[in-house]
């Protein structure tokens, strides 16, 4: 064997090597989605978005599109942090599932950075009819809130007490002023820190006040309004308790106790008994992850059904699928239609749900 | 034939295939022994964790159940201080009653429990007993905890336990093992993890298991708690587990093929370092040409001890190979000029020379062979020597003869026909007896003219020695032969009717001359007296045709036409009485071939006429004595030039002569015929007619059954002495 042969070896070796980065560098690289909520072992919220996304992609077999989950604990500070940490990784896809607070603290860095984000269970109008990098599957504060002034003057009940939690005042201010502006008359408002809650303080309120009907405006599930539901129960049994959307989880089942028969939870879905394709991702995401989901996981599965029917029309940049959505605006998910308008808004109306035990 | 090379990148390669698959085989090994040690050692920290817990919560448990036994439960409550609550719940799972609660506990007296864990808890409740609950995450605050609780008249006393300082510190030592802690339910539902992020919510069913989450390996091992009714798990990065063996598997691909290049850059250097040279130093020799001597070779080819002092051999050695080679070039063109010489000397001798081996092969062929059989040297090497010179196939004995006695055996005037002549050929067949080499020579010599030649001067010796007999007896024979003449011719003309006197004579005697004629007729003495005169008178002719033996002949030679004279010859015996009476010459069919254009012979043309008649009286007896032939009698004649002669056959289609016979034909009285019916000397003067009256030459070709070919040569004029 001559000497060349040992050089075409080594020759071989060096092409092969090369060849194998280059097939590997060939592979079209994954588009990369960070979800962003809160997520704590053992709580059904957060995982419940993540693991949604999960079953997305799963029963859609999609493998150009791979999940980042970063966590917030639904807290603004941390938010920004975390979107910190995606930018540092480079991700430009984002869907959030927090807060309103959360979503308005990120949202001057979204648009700085043509982060392309969808708000899925944010409802601040903060964020509504502008021309920028936030689109939102889930329609904002005042199309909530209407829906719900609708509502209740629809119901017997008259005398409204609205209980407002000021943590989350990104949402619950706005959400109020329009509440009021739709809502007919001026119902009496009670405003609480719910994580610095003393009970007996409000239970003292609530006795001086003198209402049928129960609105607690509080944004993001704290089992903290299972007890004031509880509280309300006490104070007046036959009161009809209504929730914001934001409530709607089987851990209200929990908190609410003997006042479960007096909730009504707003949603963004109807009821499951209503609609098959709702009930079917509930039934398998229990089977698959043992527990109930939130309701808005469905939020961020449509959101990353969206997503991915761009990456499949070519699109892979933040413009390029910004443009995709607010080009199409209309798009069939899973869970039905949605409608985006100029500004990657929704408006959709809510279902109201009266029997939690049969939803959770 | 090996070579070093290969040889050499065939034991790499080997040794590197043996050392990735042991490197392979010990990871695949190593492996299950690594996992099942640090399994071991993960249910140890387990149990260590389930240890801390128990320590954690023990004295709280202790503390509680003598609490519950106080009356006055207020007042104790600092020994509670790890309790975050402490409630009494009645029958109908409602807070009647609340003793400790936690800073941002959202329960109030009324609260509700029934929907909610503690609720579940305090349902499974029997008896009088305490009994703790699973860990939960509390609804009221969403906390880590879990409650301990005991019946009461009335409802329950219940204390809850926060787990967040344990929390805390499972967080430390699961960043410290770089691992996950969780708690989980009995079903494996995960309600508390060290990593927040990390997306496991539900465990799977084994207790230890190799679990891939997120793209990450982990150990899985799952405990169940000997405190509560829950499971401690521990997600351990395989990395932890196998350490080194996972960086080993994980990067082996590049670590064959950094192995593996690695060996190929070794290969190459070393083969470079060690196999080049030689390379280089096999392509100078390549390039050596012995005339030229060696060329001359870069420093960088020096560059190393062992093949500069390898080069100087070289050098040497072709030094000496090149005196060498001269010293065999010139030996071998010596070899070349001494065979080229034997090869010309062998192809110039008219001879013919064949060598064969011991198998009858021919191993050497010469020129005169080449000519005789038209077969070349090339094409007669190693064929059998009966396939190449069929006329030798039954010499073939006598070559194995000659080789085995080591004996020449040789065969003088053996006869071959070549193109209807007879040849005759001396075989001398040479046994081959030195240097080892077995084989013979045959040599075969053309000795046709020879042998004719010694049968012409045979003949001629026996012609002179006829010729002087013949002198003697002649001179001594004529004389009584003439008183025997003379007298038979007196008597028959003293009887003679012609004559007077013999009237006369007669009738003085008292007769007459018709009278004494009548009794010699009827006593047939005037036939004896005919008979004796013309014996006498052949006898003279005999006498005569002796003496022509002795004498030249004295009268010289005109030019004469032969094919001319033959066709007289021809026409001169188909019209003579006498010879009629034996045969009809007309009967004979005649094959003339006439060379054209035949210069003229210089001749006595009656006594060739002789000679041509005294042959074709001898042909047509022979023809017609033949009476086996089934084919007419027939004369083929032939003339042509020959050389400096011109050469006339007479041939017959009779039965031929037997050699001996054909040896002696021009023997004078020498016959075959009945006594009487011819003198035998026929042919003996028509011999020396030939070659003593005309120079010429006479000979037979006869074998039986072939006829019989007499061939004359005489001078043609130009040539004529």
């Amino acid at each position: 064997m001559k000497l060349l042969s040992t050089k075409t070896l080594i020759i071989c070796a060096v092409l092969l090597i090369s060849a194998s980065g280059i097939t590997a560098c060939g592979e079209k690289e994954k588009v990369t989605v960070a979800i962003m909520t809160k997520l704590e072992a053992g709580s059904i919220v957060g995982s419940s978005e993540i693991n949604a996304a999960r079953l997305f992609i799963e029963d859609h077999g999609i493998k150009d599109i791979e999940i980042f989950p970063i966590d917030d604990a639904w807290e603004p500070k941390k938010a920004k942090a975390a979107y910190e940490e995606v930018k540092k990784r480079g991700i430009k896809l984002l869907i959030t599932s927090h807060i309103s607070t959360c979503a308005v603290a990120i949202s001057d860095a979204i648009n700085r950075d043509r982060t392309l984000t969808f708000v899925a269970g944010a409802a601040t109008d903060k964020l509504s009819r502008k021309d920028d990098y936030i689109l939102r599957n889930i329609q904002d504060v005042e199309g909530e809130q209407e829906s719900i002034a609708g509502y209740i003057s629809a119901m017997p009940q008259k005398k409204l007490l609205v209980i407002r939690d000021l943590d989350n005042d990104g949402y619950t201010v706005p959400a109020l002023e329009h509440f009021l502006k739709f809502m007919k008359g001026q119902p009496r408002v009670i405003d609480i820190s719910i994580r610095k809650l003393d009970l007996g303080d409000l239970e003292a309120k609530m006795k001086k006040e003198n209402f049928d009907v129960l609105y607690l405006l509080i944004g993001g599930y704290k089992s903290t309004s299972g007890s004031i539901a509880q509280l309300a129960v006490k104070i007046r049994p036959n009161c009809a308790i209504v929730f914001t959307p934001w409530m709607k989880t089987p851990a209200l089942l929990e908190t609410t106790g003997g006042a479960v028969k007096n909730s009504i939870v707003p949603s963004h879905y109807p009821p499951r008994a209503k609609s098959p394709a709702v009930n079917n991702y509930i039934e398998r995401f229990k089977k698959k992850f043992g527990y109930p989901p939130t309701f808005i996981s469905l939020n961020v599965y449509s959101a990353l059904q969206i997503i991915s029917e761009a990456v499949s029309a070519g699109k892979r940049t933040p413009d390029e699928i910004r443009d995709y959505v607010l080009k199409k605006k209309h798009f069939t998910t899973d869970f039905g239609a949605i409608a985006f308008d100029d500004f990657g808004d929704v408006r959709m109306p809510l279902y109201f749900i009266t029997d939690l035990t049969v939803e959770f | 034939m090996r070579s070093i090379r290969k040889i050499y990148v065939t034991i790499e390669s080997v040794t590197l295939i043996v050392a990735l698959c042991f490197v392979l085989i010990l990871i695949v090994l190593l492996r299950d022994h690594v996992r099942d040690g640090y399994i071991n050692a993960l249910t140890s920290d387990i149990s260590k964790i389930d240890i801390l817990i128990e320590g954690f919560v023990g004295d709280s448990v202790v503390a509680f159940k003598e609490h519950i036994k106080l009356k006055d439960r207020d007042a104790a409550l600092r020994t509670l201080s790890n309790f975050s609550d402490i409630y009494h719940v009645n029958d109908r799972l409602g807070i009647d009653r609340i003793i400790k609660k936690d800073e941002g506990s959202q329960i109030f007296r009324g609260y509700d429990t029934s929907g909610s864990n503690l609720g579940s808890f305090l349902r499974k409740i029997r008896g009088a007993g305490f009994a703790y609950s699973p860990v939960y995450r509390s609804s009221e605050n969403e906390k880590l905890g879990f409650y301990i609780a005991a019946r009461d008249k009335d409802g329950f006393i219940v204390g809850r336990i926060g787990l967040d300082k344990l929390l805390d510190s499972l967080s430390r030592v699961a960043e410290y093992s770089r691992s996950v802690i969780m708690i989980a339910t009995s079903d494996g539902y995960v309600i508390s993890s060290s990593n927040k992020r990390f997306p496991v919510s539900v465990l799977p069913r084994a207790m230890q298991e190799e679990i891939g989450v997120d793209g990450n390996q982990y150990l899985l091992s799952r405990v169940p708690s000997k405190v509560f009714d829950n499971d401690i798990v521990m997600f351990a990065p395989l990395s932890n587990v196998y350490g080194i063996l996972t960086s080993m598997t994980r990067y082996y691909v590049f670590f064959a093929v950094f192995i593996t290049a690695a060996f190929l850059v070794k290969v190459f250097l070393q083969t470079k370092l060690f196999i080049r040279p030689l390379a280089d130093f096999g392509a100078m020799l390549q390039r050596w040409d012995v005339e030229k001597g060696a060329q001359k070779v870069s420093h960088a080819f020096l560059e190393y001890e062992e093949i500069s002092t390898l080069y100087d051999l070289f050098l040497q050695k072709s030094s000496a190979i090149r005196d060498a080679i001269e010293s065999i070039r010139l030996s071998e063109q010596e070899v070349d000029r001494i065979r080229l010489y034997l090869k010309n000397i062998i192809d110039s001798m008219p001879s013919l020379l064949v060598g064969v081996d011991k198998d009858g092969n021919v191993t050497q062929w010469n020129m005169a062979a080449q000519k005789a059989t038209g077969v070349g040297p090339d094409e007669a090497r190693g064929q059998p020597l009966d396939r190449v010179l069929p006329a030798l196939s039954r010499k073939l004995e006598s070559v194995h003869r000659a080789m085995g006695k080591r004996a020449v055996e040789t065969e003088v005037k053996m006869a071959r026909t070549v193109e209807g002549e007879t040849r005759y050929e001396d075989v001398t067949i040479y046994p081959l007896v030195s240097n080892g080499v077995e084989g013979a020579v045959i040599r075969v010599d053309d000795v046709t003219d020879r042998v004719r030649i010694e049968e012409m001067m045979i003949q001629s010796e026996k012609m002179l020695s006829v010729g002087g007999l013949a002198a003697g007896m002649a001179h001594e024979i004529n004389n009584p032969l003439g008183v025997i003449m003379q007298a038979s011719q007196n008597v028959l003309r003293r009887v003679s009717p012609d004559l007077p006197a013999n009237e006369q004579a007669a009738r003085d005697c008292g007769t007459t001359l018709s009278a004494l004629r009548s009794y010699l007729e009827r006593r047939e003495v005037l036939t004896f007296l005919e008979d004796i005169r013309q014996s006498g008178q052949r006898s003279a002719q005999i006498v005569s045709n002796m003496l022509s033996f002795s004498r030249k002949a004295d009268g010289s030679g005109t030019p004469v036409d032969m094919a001319e004279l033959l066709d007289r010859t021809v026409s001169l015996a188909e019209s003579d009485y006498d010879l009629k009476k034996s045969y009809d010459f007309r009967q004979i069919e005649m094959v003339r071939e006439y060379e054209q254009g035949m210069p003229m012979a210089v001749c006595q043309p009656s006594k060739i006429q002789q000679v041509f008649l005294n042959i074709l009286r001898n042909g047509a007896e022979a023809m017609r004595a033949d009476s086996s032939a089934d084919r007419g009698p027939r004369f083929t004649l032939r003339i042509r030039r020959d050389g400096v002669m011109v050469r006339v056959e007479i041939e017959d289609n009779g039965p031929g002569m037997d050699e001996a016979t054909r040896k002696r034909v021009f023997e004078p009285f020498f016959t075959t015929k009945s006594p009487g019916s011819g003198t035998g000397l026929g042919l003996s003067v028509s011999y020396f007619i030939i070659t003593e009256d005309h120079g010429g030459t006479m000979y037979v070709e006869s074998s039986p059954g072939a006829g019989t070919n007499f061939i004359i040569r005489l001078p043609l004029m130009e040539t004529a002495p």
